[in-house]
Parts: C-alpha cells; structure tokens; sequence
C-alpha cells in the first residue's frame, strides 16, 4: 500500500521493526507550497533528527524547520487554551492553529525545490531507511528531572516582560470599556458589565447543603408565626396534605423496595 | 402427626400449628395472586388500605423503609411450603416409629451395658461404676414438637427441629438429681430408643443417619440427632433437601425433683472430701442443665402464649434469632449461650415488666420492631450481671417482672417459677460480648441518617479476625488437666468451661484497660459422635479474642496501686510475682508497676504470655496468634526505631513541627503582600505517608511535602490564567530570595499537576532539619478564573471540567482532606498504620500509582468512621482486612460510599451529617448515575461533608483500574478468609503479573536508605541515619518513575502502565481494547498505527515495543512479551 486517504506511506525502519509514516503537502491557509504534513512520526522526533532523516534519502534538500505538536509530549490528547477561556485580552493568533494532532508535524524546507527533492525521494524509496532515532535511558530521565529546576535568572526575565506586556494589553482594552460603558445607543441603553457567571454546582453537584437547611429552618419559623389552624379548613387541608405527604413517601419506599428486591438485596449473607 | 398439647388444643381451637394451618394458607394465595389481577387491585385500594399501611408503620416502625425491608426479609426466611410439608410427614412417620419402641425393665448397671451390641451408652463423665439402681425404658407418653420449629419461629437459616420425648414419671425416684443419677438413667433410655429407631426406620422406609449430639454443647444433654440418607428407592422418605435435621430429646418431667434444691446455689454432686458436705461448691451449671431437660414443652407453652398474646412476637423472635446468628452467637456453650430461646424469653419477660419498679418495657402492641428495638435496648442499657432480672413463666397469673439491683456478678435472668437461671449457658465474657453489641447496634437503630437494616440484620459478621483486633490461638498442653480436680469438675463440669474461666480471669486482670473485651471459646467443637461413643472426641484449641483501647494497649508500663496501699499491692506482686518494681512517677507518687521491654510483638501480647506463664506452668510456648505477620511496614531510618510502637507518630510529628517552624517564618517574611496562611496539603503531614518521613530522604517519593500559601485579600490579581501564575511566581521569587538568606535552600520548579496550566511554578524549600516542602500559592482569583474557563468553554466543556477538579483537588480540597484526616489519625490510633499498611499492599500490586492519595486514605477511613457491623479497628489485621471486607462487597454501580468524617457516632458532635445533607449527596450520587448508570465514566463515589460531590478524588480513575481494585481485594480477602498465614499473606502481596499484555523488567537503583528504610535484615540499633542533602538533590530520585511519566506522555492513551511507587522493578502495561480494533485512518487517532486494508489502520504493536525500548534504553532489564 502506497496510499491512504490522500496520504502517502512512508515506512522507516526502528530496530529492525517497520514504522509508518504518513504525509503529504502542508496545505490550507498558512500553506506556502515548500512544507509536508506528517502523521505518526516516532516519539521525541526533533529537528535534528529530520535533518539527518532527510541526509540519508535526499542529499540536498535542506529543512528550514520542523513543528512538533505539542501534544506529542503531552498526557493530554487535545489542547485546551485557558488564557482564552479566561480572558478576552488574548487575541486569537497563530498560536492556536499549531496545536496539530497527537504525533503530527510540518516540516519545512528552505525552499520549494528542497521541497520538491525531499517529496519525490520520499515518494521513490524501494526499501525502508532507518529513522535516526538515538537510545535514550537514565541519563535522559535525569535530565528531565533537572530540567523540571528552574533556571531563577530566566525566570525573573520571562516573569517581568510578560506581566509588562498584560499589563498594557489590560490598561488598552479597560480604556476600551470604559468608551463603550459610557455610550448610549440608539434605544437608550448602556452596556452593562456583568461578572462572568459560574458554574462551580453544575461540575459537583450541589454543595451548601448547610445553607440550605438553615433557610429552611428561616422559613418554618416565619410561617409559624402565621396562624395556620385558624379556621377549620385549614386544619382540614393541612391534615390532607399530611397524609398525602406520608402516602407519598410510601409510594417512594415501597418501589426502592421492589428495586432492592429485584436485586436480591435481603438475602442475609 | 406428632401429638399436639392436650393442654393448649382444648383451650380453644387453636392448637400449635406445627404445619401449616388453613389461616396461613390463605395469607400466601392474598400474597401471591396472578401479576394482573394484583395491579388492577392496588389502584382501586390505594386510599383505603395503603393508608392505614402508611400511617401505621411510620408510627411503629422507624420509618416505612425500614418495615418494608423486614417484609421482605421475612418472606426471604420463611421455611418454604414444600419443605413444610415434607417435614410433616417425616414428622408423623417418626412419631408412629418412637410409639413402636417396646419397653424393657429393671436392667442393672452390667445388664444395660451388655445389651447393646454395637452401641454404647452415652454415660456422662464420671462413667458409672456400680449402682444400685435400675435402668428401664418405658413408651414415653408426651411426644411433642418443641423449640422453635414448634413456635414457628424458626427460618430457613440452618435449622433444627426439637423433638421432646419426656420419660415416664415412674422411672425416678426423688433423689435422683443427686450425682448423676438422673443422666444416667436418661443416658440408658437414650441408647436403648436409638437401638430400636436404627431398625425401625429401615424397615419403614425412613432411611436415617443416626448419631448422639450435646444439644446446645452441654455434656450432660445427649439426644439422638436424625439426619436424612439419599437412597435410590423411591418409597423412601427423604428430607435432605429441606435442609433440616432433627434433635431428638429425652426430656425429664416437669417439675419431679425438688426445684429448691436445683438453684444455682446449691450443691448435687457430692464429692467425697475431707470437709463437710456443706462446704461442697454449688453446681449452678449441673442444677441448670438438670432442670433445662425438663422444661422442654412447659416452656414452649409459656412462649406461644406470649406470641399469641402479642401480634409481633414471632417476627421479633425471627429478627432476633437472625440478629444472633450473624454475629456467632446462639444458645449453645460455646457460642455464647443466648440464642433464640434466651432472645424469646426475654422478650416476653419484658412484656409482663423488666424496669426498677416493675414497670412494662414492652407493650404487647408493639411491632416487632419496636419488640426487637426494646429487647436490645434493654441488654444494652441494663446490667444482668451486676443486677439481674427476675420472672416468672407460671402462666395467667401475670406475674411481674423486675430487675433487682443486687445481683451473683454472673449473667443472671431467672424464672422464679422454674427456678431456672435462663442465662446458665452464658459466661462473663459472653454476656459483655453481647452487651457491648447490643450497645452498638443500639447506636445503628438509632441512627436516623442512614439505612442501616444491612449492617443490622442482613451481614454476617462472625469473622474472628474482623470482630477482634488481636486473635490468639492456644492449645491448652495435656498437664493443664492436672489443675482440674474434682472440686473443679463439679463446679465447671467440663474442663474447657474451666479453662475458659480460667483464662479470663488471667487476662482481665493482666490486661486492664488495654483491652475493652476479650472473648475465649474453643476453636472447634464436636457436638456430634457417633452411636459406637460414650462421648465426643476432644480438642484442645482455644480462640482468644481480644478487642483493644488503642488508648492504652501499647503502653510500656502497667501501673498498679500505689506504694502506701499495702493490700492492693500485696494483690498486685502476686499476680505479677517477680516482675514487679517500684518507680517514682512525675507526679511524686510511687506506685508498684510492671515495666515491658518491647519486642517485635504487640506490648498487649508480651503481656498475656508473661501472666500465662506464671500462672498456667509455663503455657506461653502454646499460644499462636498471626498478628505479627502485618507487621510489614518499612522501618525508619531513624535512631528512634528500635523503641517505637507500631502507632506511633514521633517521625510525622517531627515533621508537623519543621512545617510549623517553616510557616511562622514565611509568616513574617516582608512581601508585598502579607501572608495570610500556609496550610499543610501532603500525605506525610496527615500521618498517611507510606513511608515515615525521615530527615534528608529525598529519594522517598512523598519527600515533598505540599503546603498552600495564601495571602493577603486582594483586588490586584490579573484576571487572566497565565498572568496570574506569573504574578504568583515572582511573589514566590522573592520569598525565595528572602528564604536563601535565612539558610534555607530554595529553587523553583515548575508544575504540570494542573494539565494546560502551563505556567504554574512551584517554589521548594529544603530546610536546614532536612525536610523538603514545596509551596504553592492560591488566590481568591484562582477558581474565578477556572470557573469561567468552565462557562466559556463550549465544546471543550467535560475536558475543562476535569482541569477545574484538578484545581480543586490541589488547592481547597486537599487542605479540608489534610485537616480532616489530620484530626481523625490523631484521634484513630491505628488508622496511620492501617492506611499506610494498605497504600503498601496496593502498591505491591502496582495500584498505588493509579489512585489520588486522598482516595485511598478515605476508603481506608470507612472502618474507622462506619465499622458496621463490626467495630472500630485497634490493630493493622483488623483494619485492613475491613478495608478488604468493604471493597469486595461495594457495588459502587449502585451505592454511594458516603462518610460521616466524626470521630464518634455519639450525638454531641455538631459536625455529623444531617438527614438533609446525607440526601444531598445522596442526590449528586443518583443524578450522576442518571448520565452514567453503568460507571464508564466515573465507578467510585465517595461522599462526605468535605466533598458532596463524592468525585473530587476519583473523577480521575478509569474503569479497569476500579474494576481491579474490587477484583484483587476479593481475592485477597478470599484467601486470608480461609487462613491467614505467612505464606498467603506473601502472595497476595505479590503482583499478579500474568494479567497484564506485556511487563518490562526495569533495572532499579537501590533507594532503601536514601528513602529513610532500614534495609531489611540490619541490626536497629545501628542505624547510621541521613545528615545532609546532595548538591544537586534530582540525583536522589526514582529515574524509573521519570520514565513511567515519559512512557504516559507518548503511549498513555494506547496502554496503561502500572507499576510500584516505591521501588519499582517491574512495569506492566495493558493496551486499552478499544485501541485495539481496526480503524478508519485519520491523522488525529493519536497512537502509532500501520496500514491494514484499504483506508484502515490498526495498532503497530511491534514498533510501539521497539521505542519503548529506545526510551527506556539502560533502563530496562528484561522486555517480556
């Protein structure tokens, strides 16, 4: 098979084992005719590797670039962006299109002849190269645990220029509703700016049982302030609703019961 | 038909119905009419009948659920027609064989010996020598139906039905109560019925298994037990089926010897001695059993009056019988000696009385729940030892009942008619025993939040290993025979009574308050023997039972009285005999005492052998218990090891007191905005640490302790996710700063707990007493923020729900777990040993890993805050094996686990859960089940007034590892439910690697000591403990697990890896079945696939195993496929 669904098959070999790659030409709306799609590239694929990849099948086509999905390293199977579902500040950039698929990548070249080479070699292999991936081990799970440090320098720059830049998108865009807080349109309404709305019960469930009881107990000791046994119908409809109430209440036990029975649930064990 | 009660059948027309009567009949055909008849019924009743229904039971029943469930459970024991009706022909058959019998007279003691070919006569120890009296058997003329086959109490739970044949009044003579007279004679007429009945059943087709058995496990009562044997033939009768054997007994009759001179005060053996017979002991035990053997039928007749008298009589005896027999006891010596029998006459003391005065503590209009509810509350609240309670069963003159203040200290309820102490089976212990159960399931009836019908009546819970926190397991050696003289005999009867005194005695005084209950029987007894026996075979076993007050159990030193008190002390040094020695306390007073050196043994279990052993010849080689074997618990590297008890929490609390430092000193620091609070938010702060935290063990997973650092209320916070974490880093910068100058060590670290929050950093603090923790700050913008990500999410909704869950876990809901768990640990003394025991066992099995800690911690919590029906563990054996108990039975498809976080059910803690707050989780438990009815998405719901949502800590868990949870604790409890041994205990520790599709052996560096464990087999005493951190401190850590993180990151969604938290040698995987199907190709599938048919792919396996093993490189030892 050369072909699935518009992509090519490209196998490399990984230790004797067939890997499959699949690709084909980046297109859509940031498309510049010289970058290939991949699916399934094998794990921790970095630019490095392409490069020697590319070495090894086509000599002369020279990679520009290569975009890991950042869910490759991830737990996660789909991005979620919590700057934008926090904050209208963040603008909708580019940013969000490069979260691609699980173990995709675009590769670009330097130009569309690269591009060219490297597709058309990709394309005519008669036999599976070996994929330049390298062993990995302690010493790279070391590494991973001192990357998790750190660097406090780094830090301290990373921490201040990016407040810096909030900061101003936050002062821009108060001065924005400030404008249009204070414009009345055509039927004499202002905009009003409300609290975002939360939905902390909707994930848990109901929470202030406490609250809730203690309003109840609010309401049962202003109603009895009020004369309910007055008149003689009252005393009547309250008896009435008494049992009704107690009927009810059977009703709901006796088909817990019968559920409880259906489920064998008074056998002593 | 066996003959009714001449007596009771011309009263009026009823009779005992010992088959089922016309009336009930009927009850059955209203009961079971066709499906659509009953339907059209119902809704033309409703008003009339359901009403009456409704309103009655909500005045005499705790609640309508409550009755309901009784109906149900009635009809579930009801003993079913057909078997009726089986066991009244067997019953008529027999009752024509026994008349049958032909008599026989006047054989001397030689003449009845030789009578018998094969069988032998079940003579009572002394076995009789020479006697000058005779031995005849003459047709008794009282055949009839007793006990509560009789009654029609009986159910369908292993029963028997009593048959009493009472021997013609001409055979005794008025002192035959003396000296075994009257048993041997009975002893005769019992092997001489059984002689004849072996041939008379053959021949009229009642083929039957013949053998004595001690009815009730007194020696003194042999009766003929009558068991069905399978044939071919089918003109034979046959009940095996109908579960039911019949005891066969010879009574006495009523009232022939003098009721005076059988009271428990009095003697009836005379031994020969050198002092006068008055001084001779009583033999309460002898008298008892002697009268007991001829109140059979008088006693039956009492009880159907008090049933007929009283309309929930016969289910409240039903209740009772079945309430008893789940927690082991029944009217036999052994277990306990109050069963049906004692439950009904009791019951029907109190309907004629029971209070100070005389006054009626059940009402004959009572529902058998409310009889039921009375007679527990009764034993529960009112001392039948100290006082005891005085009837009379004379019927119709309505004698009252009292209870008399002034008691024998033996368990005492006597019938002033019969002269018979009801209790006489009971011991001391067995009577606290059932009071402290009637004590606690007092407590249950009471509860009002709760259905508690399932632990009340439904749940066996006779599993010594359950119901006791300690079991020991004597064999009494042969020369303790020695001790039993014939004083002894005569008092005790048998040796084991004896003993079992004996014993309690020993221990109640060696043990005092460390143990709140200690429970003797024998570990197994033979009722039965064959017709070729004088008498049951003998073992020697004794349980010893002992339930602890984790208050006192592990103290080192028993304190006895003080020096000036010359008397006490004399006691006190001839119990304790050399051991004691005289010590100064803090408080200026000297007091004569015991010191324990501490051995690799509970200080409880130190302490009973050395008392055996003084007082029953050097016995303490004998005794065996198992629960050294859970001792299992890594040891510290701590120089404290050697004198540390199994709860204690000196390591947890050096730890607490390092955070306290560490958080007055954050307190002060000068940020710009001041500190508000650091909360504790890890294991080890809680005392739930596998490991006991132990100074520089940076290689224990749980090294890092989490704290919350909140400041100041504030309106600055950016109202955007990444700018706010940032603004929290460079807060926590600057208290990093200002930590390096005061000596700490500090860095940053950042945080990926919180998935797509990736700016979050953490600060971690190493401190100059060698513990690390690791701070991280929560605003009061945070949940805002993460509630309207929720609110703006659309799509991506349930993905962003579980970030906000995840936030909640590690902010607010992990500081109301830390302070929960944190006050019941201190309170639960065995519960940071039991969690911890558990997180161990689940991390042999490579579960751990899988579960929140939080999650784990509260299940393992469920014995401690709701024992039902058992009680609060006081040993890790105990703890854990309830844990097992609950797991393998929660259906969390259909039950919620919901936790009231107290520390006790008693009503003055305002903390409880309320009716409206238990159903509010209640609620959130069935809406969730609502959307997820079968628990795809989440299995375990664990509610509580920290948590009503009851998936905090378990949203997270998958499906299968749920399902293995339940699946390995059944095994587990399975197989330490038939022993519990060092060799089971060994394997269920051992991970069951067979189950997974793949393992991959992992080379593991040595981590004992740099994660603060004594490496096994190392002297204690020469510990060489940890003194300082390496420079980089990452070179300390697990790498496997950093590879497990790694392997999560690329093949999580396509297999599931497990393996050991600490110390992990050995990966498993499981590939997620549904990733294992064919697939349509598209480039967001996610996992490596490889070309199939057309525009299918499927899972490339092979390649997958090749880059694991490049990932893991020198890492990985052995690749298993």
């Amino acid at each position: 098979m050369k072909e699935i669904k518009g992509f090519s098959i490209l196998p490399v070999q990984i230790e004797s084992s067939i890997h499959y790659i699949y690709y084909k030409k980046h297109e859509g709306k940031n498309s510049d005719n010289k970058s290939i799609f991949t699916f399934n590239l094998p794990i921790l694929t970095n630019l490095l590797i392409i490069k020697k990849f590319y070495q090894e099948i086509a000599i002369g086509a020279i990679v520009e670039s290569f975009i890991d999905s950042k869910l490759s390293n991830y737990i996660e199977d789909s991005w979620v962006n919590l700057s934008k579902l926090t904050s209208d500040l963040i603008k909708d950039d580019d940013d969000d299109d490069l979260i691609i698929p699980k173990n995709c990548g675009i590769i670009s070249f330097i130009d569309s002849s690269s591009f060219n080479l490297a597709f058309n070699n990709m394309k005519k292999l008669n036999k599976q190269p070996q994929w330049p991936i390298q062993e990995y081990g302690s010493s790279y799970m070391l590494k991973k645990y001192q990357q998790e440090i750190l660097d406090k320098e780094n830090l301290i720059n990373e921490v201040s220029t990016e407040l810096e830049i909030f900061n101003n998108l936050e002062k821009e865009s108060i001065a924005q509703l400030q404008q249009q807080t204070q414009l009345v349109d055509e039927d004499g309404f202002t905009l009003v700016v409300g609290k975002h709305s939360k939905t902390k019960a909707g994930i848990l469930g109901k929470q202030k049982f406490i609250n809730k009881v203690e309003n109840e107990k609010k309401i049962q000791k202003q109603k009895k302030k009020e004369h309910s046994d007055f008149y003689k119908f009252q005393l009547r409809q309250q008896k009435k609703e008494e049992m009704n109430q107690l009927l009810t209440k059977f009703k709901q036990d006796q088909q817990k019961i019968e559920k409880m029975k259906q489920k064998k649930r008074f056998k002593p064990y | 038909m066996v003959k009714r009660d001449k007596a009771i059948d011309e009263e009026d027309d009823y009779s005992i119905p010992i088959i089922n009567n016309g009336t009930e009949q009927e009850d059955q055909e209203v009961d079971e009419p066709p499906v659509k008849k009953q339907k059209k019924q119902n809704k033309q009743q409703l008003t009339a009948q359901d009403i009456q229904i409704a309103r009655e039971t909500a005045d005499l029943f705790k609640s309508n659920i409550f009755k309901l469930q009784i109906d149900e459970l009635m009809r579930e024991l009801k003993i079913k027609k057909s078997h009726e009706d089986k066991m009244e022909k067997v019953l008529r058959r027999l009752h024509d064989l026994i008349k049958q019998v032909p008599s026989i007279e006047n054989l001397s003691l030689q003449q009845a010996e030789q009578h018998f070919k094969k069988l032998v006569i079940p003579f009572p120890d002394p076995k009789p020598s020479k006697l000058n009296y005779r031995f005849s058997y003459i047709p008794s003329e009282d055949i009839s139906l007793v006990g509560s086959y009789g009654l029609k109490t009986g159910c369908n739970q292993k029963s028997s039905i009593e048959i009493a044949l009472t021997m013609p009044k001409e055979l005794f003579q008025a002192k035959d109560y003396l000296n075994y007279r009257a048993f041997y004679k009975k002893a005769f007429y019992l092997a001489y019925l059984a002689e004849h009945l072996i041939t008379l059943s053959k021949k009229n087709n009642l083929p039957l298994k013949i053998s004595y058995h001690y009815l009730n496990g007194d020696v003194l009562n042999p009766v003929l037990r009558l068991e069905s044997i399978q044939t071919e033939n089918p003109d034979d009768l046959i009940f095996n089926k109908t579960k039911f054997n019949i005891n066969l007994i010879v009574a006495f009759p009523f009232g022939i010897f003098d009721a005076k001179k059988l009271l428990p005060d009095k003697n009836c053996i005379r031994v020969q001695t050198e002092t006068e017979t008055e001084s001779l002991p009583p033999t309460p035990l002898y008298n008892s059993s002697l009268i007991t053997q001829s109140t059979y039928d008088y006693y039956l007749k009492y009880l159907y009056t008090m049933k007929r008298s009283t309309e929930g009589f016969k289910d409240a005896c039903v209740l009772g019988r079945l309430w008893l027999q789940q927690r082991g006891f029944d009217s036999s010596v052994n277990n306990g000696g109050f069963g049906h029998f004692e439950f009904a006459i009791l019951m029907s003391a109190l309907l004629n009385g029971g209070g100070l005065q005389g006054n009626k503590i059940l009402l004959h209009g009572f529902s058998s729940y409310q009889l039921f509810k009375g007679v527990i509350k009764y034993l529960a609240e009112i001392d039948l030892s100290k006082g005891y309670l005085s009837f009379s069963s004379l019927i119709g003159e309505n004698i009252t009942s009292k209870y008399k203040s002034d008691g024998f200290n033996v368990p005492t309820i006597f019938d002033k008619n019969a002269k018979l102490n009801i209790l006489w089976k009971m011991t001391s212990f067995s009577y606290l025993k059932l009071k402290q159960l009637a004590i606690q399931n007092l407590d249950l009836l009471n509860d009002v939040v709760k259905d508690r019908f399932d632990a009340i009546l439904l749940q066996k819970s006779d599993y010594d290993a359950m119901k006791y926190d300690i079991v020991l397991n004597f064999s009494a050696p042969d020369e303790l025979y020695d001790l039993f003289g014939p004083l002894e005999k005569i008092s005790y009867i048998t040796f084991d009574n004896y003993l079992k005194n004996k014993l309690f005695k020993i221990l109640t005084t060696a043990l005092g308050d460390r143990a709140t209950s200690i429970d003797i029987r024998k570990e197994k007894i033979s009722k039965t023997f064959a017709l070729n026996k004088r008498k049951a075979s003998n073992y020697n076993n004794f349980i010893i039972g002992l339930q602890l007050n984790s208050e006192e159990c592990d103290k080192l030193v028993t304190k006895g009285p003080n020096s000036e008190d010359k008397e006490a002390g004399l006691k006190f040094r001839s119990f304790w005999g050399s051991k004691v020695s005289l010590r100064r306390f803090k408080d200026g007073s000297v007091q004569h005492c015991v010191v324990w050196n501490l051995k690799d043994e509970p200080v409880v279990l130190t302490i009973i052998k050395s008392a055996l052993d003084i007082h029953l010849q050097d016995v303490s080689q004998h005794v065996a218990t198992d629960v050294g074997l859970f001792e299992r618990l890594p040891t510290p590297l701590l120089p404290t090891a050697a004198n540390q008890v199994i709860t204690s929490l000196v390591s947890f609390t050096a730890l607490r007191n390092s955070f306290e430092n560490l958080s007055k000193t954050i307190t002060n620091l000068k940020l710009p905005l001041n500190v508000k609070s650091l909360l504790p938010a890890s294991s080890s702060l809680r005392y739930t640490s596998l490991l006991q935290p132990v100074p520089f063990a940076a290689s224990n997973p749980d090294f890092w302790n989490d704290c919350i650092l909140q400041f100041e209320t504030s309106t600055r916070w950016p109202d955007e996710i990444s700018a706010l974490e940032k603004t929290k880093t460079a807060f926590l910068i600057k208290a990093s700063d200002l930590l390096n100058d005061l000596g700490f060590t500090t860095f940053l670290t950042k945080d990926d707990s919180i998935p797509f929050n990736e700016h979050i950093t953490l600060l971690n603090i190493l401190t100059p007493d060698g513990y690390g923790f690791r701070i991280r700050v929560l605003t009061e913008r945070d949940e805002i923020l993460y509630l309207r990500a929720v609110a703006n999410s659309e799509k991506q909704k349930s993905l962003v729900q579980e970030i906000y869950l995840k936030f909640n876990q590690k902010t607010q809901g992990v500081i109301k777990h830390t302070r929960t768990i944190t006050q019941l640990a201190q309170h639960f003394h065995f519960y940071s040993p039991t969690v911890r025991f558990f997180k161990q066992w689940l991390d042999s099995q490579l579960l751990l890993s899988h579960f929140n800690d939080e999650l784990i911690e509260l299940i393992a919590l469920k014995p401690f805050v709701d024992p039902a029906p058992y009680s609060v563990p006081h040993s890790i054996e105990n703890g854990f094996l309830q844990i097992l108990n609950f797991l393998s039975n929660w259906n969390w498809k259909e039950d919620p686990l919901i936790l009231d976080l107290v520390k006790s059910n008693v009503d003055e803690f305002n903390d409880k859960l309320t009716i409206q707050a238990y159903r509010v989780i209640e609620t959130n438990f069935e809406t969730l089940r609502k959307s997820d009815p079968s628990g795809i998405k989440t299995q375990l719901f664990i509610g509580s007034k920290d948590d009503p949502s009851g998936i905090l800590w378990s949203h997270d868990l998958t499906l299968p590892i749920s399902s293995r949870l339940t699946a390995l604790s059944r095994a587990a409890i399975t197989l330490l439910k038939q022993n519990i041994s060092e060799h089971n205990l060994d394997l269920i520790f051992t991970p069951a690697l067979k189950d997974y599709d793949f393992t991959i052996n992992v080379k593991s560096t040595d981590l004992t000591t740099t994660s603060g464990i004594l490496p096994p087999n190392t002297y204690k005493n020469l510990i060489q403990p940890l003194t300082s951190f390496p420079d980089d401190i990452t070179t300390r850590y697990d790498l496997i697990q950093e590879f497990i993180k790694q392997l999560n990151t690329k093949f999580g969604n396509t297999i599931i890896f497990s393996s050991k938290k600490f110390g992990a040698n050995v990966i498993g995987g499981i590939f997620v079945p549904s990733n294992l199907t064919k697939k349509k190709f598209r480039v967001n599938l996610g996992y490596n696939v490889k070309p199939d048919t057309k525009d299918e792919v499927v899972i490339n396996k092979d390649v997958i195993f090749k880059q694991i093993h490049l990932l893991g490189g020198n890492l990985i030892e052995k690749f298993n496929v």
